[in-house]
């Protein structure tokens, strides 16, 4: 793992991360698929239609036209792809033996960094609807804090419900450890 | 008279835009924690984008660049 800005976030030395999630495969090889459907449309186009666009690219005038239009449709599909993998690269679920942070990337100058230390959170819920979700295992993750966000969610996570139980695990372990420093203090004062 | 070379003109710009985006997105990418599967994705987006623009380079290389866009000559044919 190799997130430099979330050292900055972190800092400190002894909190651990526990889980690094993203999005599972499967969201982006839908929208993958999406682009290389539109890719493959000129050539299917072409297939069909082989005389007319034969016709047209022969046209001394029209013929360039067609073949750069095509070539900018091309490259946009491109970058729409690309676009689409940095937003499933980027968009990640930290979750620490401190807090979890979520990262969401939304196009290149959208990035929103959330945190929630697990001492305050109340409830974690999973939610997973529909055929591929189920098959493929994935679904979505809300976290319920005390705090000022009410809710933290994830959507599209592998395997929640495992993640649900771990998170559940270190909230615990997280509250256990608060209520054994406060009784610690305590008894110092004492 | 306008020549058809002007078609390029949109083309280019269009195309400096696109990759001027992709270099953004890799500079993202990378800035934010690239690894191996950052790097193959990286690679394809470049290499497929030279293909395209290599392919449109050869197709539009027999094309005679000084005719005019616009075939104005049919308006001045006897027949019109």
């Amino acid at each position: 793992m190799h997130f430099p800005f979330l050292v900055k976030i972190h800092g400190g030395a002894l909190e651990k991360p526990v889980l690094f999630m993203r999005k599972h495969p499967a969201i982006l090889a839908s929208q993958l698929a999406i682009q290389i459907i539109l890719a493959l449309m000129p050539a299917v186009g072409y297939l069909l239609l082989s005389d007319v666009v034969a016709a047209w690219l022969a046209d001394p005038a029209l013929g360039p036209i067609v073949v750069l239009l095509l070539s900018l449709f091309e490259l946009c599909v491109l970058l729409f792809a690309y676009n689409a993998f940095m937003d499933w690269y980027l968009d990640i679920w930290v979750v620490t033996d401190e807090r979890i942070v979520d990262v969401n990337q939304s196009g290149v100058f959208g990035r929103e960094i959330g945190e929630l230390q697990l001492s305050k959170i109340q409830d974690v819920n999973v939610e997973q609807r529909g055929l591929f979700a189920t098959v493929l295992r994935y679904g979505k993750i809300r976290v319920q804090s005390a705090g000022e966000k009410v809710e933290f969610e994830f959507d599209g996570l592998a395997h929640p419900n495992e993640v649900q139980k771990k998170i559940i695990e270190l909230v615990q372990a997280d509250q256990q450890w608060h209520r054994e420093a406060l009784a610690g203090e305590i008894k110092g004062a004492n | 008279m306008v020549p058809i070379s002007v078609l390029l003109i949109p083309f280019a710009l269009f195309t400096a835009g696109v990759i001027a985006y992709g270099f953004l997105t890799t500079w993202n990418l990378y800035r934010f924690g690239g690894e191996f599967l950052a790097y193959v994705a990286t690679f394809l987006f470049w290499a497929l984008t030279a293909t395209v623009l290599f392919l449109t380079w050869m197709t539009l290389s027999d094309v005679d660049w000084t005719r005019p866009l616009l075939e104005l000559g049919v308006f001045t044919a006897p027949s019109f």
